[in-house]
C-alpha cells in the first residue's frame, strides 16, 4: 500500500495527469491519497487560471533604453585630463609604496636618536651646576669650540677632573649665548704631541668602574678614551626633564684612531 | 576598452530582421543600433512576461527590463555563443529579478522593524484588500504563495510551469543538466503546494 502511495506522489510530482488504472484503484480506498489528489487538481487549476492572466504589454520604448545606454558608455569612458591625472598619481602610489617598503630597512639600523637615548639612560645625571664642565675644561687644556650652539670639549684624561667632563657638557644657557666665548683652535703639531703623549706607559690605567655614560669597551685596556665631545642637541629629545637642559652623551674614540692632519671636525665625526 | 569604444559608435544601419539573434548579436557588439534595437524588439516583451510574473508589478518590471538590456548590451562580448541569445538573456533577467526581490524583501523587513510590524498590512505581497474579491482570490492565493518560495523555487514554477518552458531550455537557462532540472522542479512543486494548500482552504478552493 506504502509503495503505491509513493508511486501517485511521484506521479502528481512529476506533473504526470493520467494514471496509471493499479493508481485509480488505489486512489479511491486511501484518503491521505485522496487528499494529495485534490491538491494536485487545484493546483492544476491556479496554473491554468495564471497562465490565463493577461499580461499587460511592456511600454518601455527602446528609446529610453538607447538613452541609458550611451549615458553610462560616457560615464564609464575615462575623461582624456584624466589620464595624464592618473599616471601621475599612480606615480606617486608606486613611490609612496617603494619608500613605505624600504623605511623599515633604514629604521633597522641603530639610529642615532637610539644610540643618544640608549647612552643616555646608562649615562649618571649631570650635575645641575654646569660651570663644572667649565671648570674641567679649563683644567684641561682642552679646546672648545662653541659655534653655532655646539659646545666640543676635548680633554687630556691625565687631568684630574677630565672623567667628569667626559660625562657631558650642559645645553649651552641663555647667558653663553649671549656672549659666546672666543674659539680656541689648537695647532695640529701641539695637538698631535700631547696626542702622543697620552700613549705613554705611565698613564693611569682605565679604571672600568669609572666609565662614564656606557661607553662601549675599548679594544685593549691601555688605551683610554681622549675623545670628548658634547653637542646640545633638541631634536633628539634626550634630556633632563626636570632642567630642562638636553645633553648629546660622548662618543669615544681611541688615541690610535688619530691620523695626523685630521682635524678635530674629523674626530667629531666619529660619532 | 572595446565595450566603451563599441558604445561609443553606435551606429544605426539598415538591419534585416531575417537575421538570427547570434548574427544579430554579433552585429550589435560591433555597435550596431538597429541590431540592438531589433533584439530589444523581440525580446522586449518575453522577458516583461518573465518579470513581471516574478515582482507583479508593471513599473518595476519595465525598470528590471531596461536593466536587463542595458546589461546585456553592456556585457555582450561575454556572450559566447554556446548557448542561445534568449536564454543568455533570460538568465541576466532572472538573476536581476532575485537581486530585486532580495533587496525588496531587505527594504520590507527594515520597515517592519522601524514600525514595529505596523505596516505588515502594506507588504506587496499580500493581497490588496480592495481588490481582493471572490473571484480573483484564487489568483491571489496563487501568486502569495508563489512570492513566499524561496528565488530558485519561484524561478523554477515561472518558468516550467507558467512559462511552459521545456526542461532543456531552462536547464541552458540555469546552466545546469536536465535531470537535475526535472529534480528541482518537483521539489519546487512539492514546496509550492505546502504553501499553497493553506491559502485554498481559506478561500473554501479546498475541502
Amino acid at each position: 500500500m506504502k509503495r503505491l502511495c509513493r508511486e501517485l506522489e511521484r506521479h502528481l510530482e512529476s506533473g504526470v495527469e493520467h494514471l496509471p488504472d493499479a493508481l485509480r484503484a488505489h486512489l479511491t480506498g486511501c484518503a491521505k491519497c485522496q487528499r494529495a489528489w485534490r491538491l494536485h487538481r487545484a493546483y492544476q487549476r491556479a496554473l491554468q487560471a495564471a497562465r490565463g492572466e493577461p499580461t499587460p504589454a511592456c511600454e518601455l520604448p527602446w528609446s529610453r533604453v538607447q538613452a541609458q545606454l550611451a549615458a553610462r558608455a560616457v560615464s564609464r569612458r575615462p575623461q582624456v585630463w584624466l589620464r595624464p591625472a592618473l599616471a601621475w598619481g599612480t606615480a606617486v602610489a608606486v613611490a609612496l609604496a617603494v619608500g613605505a617598503v624600504l623605511l623599515p630597512w633604514g629604521s633597522q639600523l641603530p639610529s642615532r636618536g637610539e644610540t643618544l637615548a640608549q647612552a643616555h639612560r646608562s649615562e649618571p645625571r649631570v650635575p645641575d651646576t654646569p660651570p663644572k664642565a667649565d671648570t674641567a675644561r679649563d683644567a684641561a687644556g682642552t679646546v672648545s669650540t662653541e659655534a653655532q650652539g655646539v659646545a666640543l670639549a676635548l680633554v687630556d684624561p691625565r687631568a684630574p677632573d677630565a672623567r667628569t667632563v667626559a660625562q657631558a657638557t650642559p645645553r649651552m644657557g641663555e647667558s653663553a649665548r649671549m656672549q659666546p666665548p672666543a674659539p680656541e683652535i689648537p695647532q695640529k703639531g701641539a695637538y698631535a704631541a700631547r696626542l702622543r703623549d697620552t700613549e705613554t706607559p705611565a698613564r693611569r690605567p682605565i679604571d672600568r668602574t669609572e666609565e662614564v655614560m656606557g661607553a662601549p669597551a675599548f679594544g685593549s685596556a691601555s688605551e683610554s678614551p681622549f675623545i670628548v665631545a658634547s653637542l646640545p642637541l633638541t631634536p633628539f629629545g634626550v634630556g633632563d626633564s626636570a632642567t630642562g637642559v638636553e645633553y648629546l652623551p660622548i662618543s669615544y674614540g681611541s688615541p690610535s684612531s688619530y691620523r695626523e692632519g685630521s682635524s678635530n671636525e674629523a674626530i667629531i665625526g666619529s660619532f | 576598452m572595446e565595450r566603451a569604444l563599441a558604445m561609443d559608435n553606435l551606429y544605426a544601419g539598415a538591419v534585416d530582421r531575417t537575421l538570427t539573434d547570434e548574427q544579430l548579436a554579433a552585429k550589435a557588439r560591433e555597435g550596431d543600433a538597429a541590431a540592438m534595437e531589433e533584439l530589444y524588439l523581440r525580446y522586449r516583451q518575453p522577458v516583461f512576461r518573465i518579470v513581471y510574473r516574478s515582482t507583479r508589478n508593471i513599473d518595476e518590471a519595465e525598470d528590471i527590463v531596461q536593466d536587463v538590456f542595458l546589461k546585456a548590451f553592456e556585457r555582450l562580448h561575454t556572450f559566447r555563443e554556446q548557448s542561445r541569445f534568449s536564454t543568455w538573456l533570460m538568465r541576466i533577467a532572472l538573476n536581476l529579478c532575485t537581486d530585486r526581490a532580495r533587496m525588496r524583501q531587505r527594504r520590507q523587513e527594515l520597515l517592519e522593524r522601524e514600525a514595529d510590524h505596523k505596516l505588515a498590512w502594506c507588504h506587496p505581497d499580500a493581497p490588496d484588500p480592495i481588490q481582493t474579491t471572490q473571484q480573483n482570490a484564487f489568483h491571489e492565493a496563487f501568486y502569495t504563495a508563489l512570492n513566499q518560495l524561496p528565488d530558485h523555487h519561484r524561478q523554477l514554477i515561472i518558468l516550467r510551469d507558467l512559462e511552459e518552458m521545456d526542461y532543456e531550455t531552462i536547464a541552458q537557462i540555469l546552466g545546469t543538466s536536465v535531470g537535475a532540472v526535472k529534480l528541482r522542479v518537483m521539489r519546487a512543486r512539492r514546496a509550492f503546494k505546502a504553501k499553497l494548500e493553506p491559502l485554498l482552504r481559506a478561500i473554501g478552493e479546498l475541502e
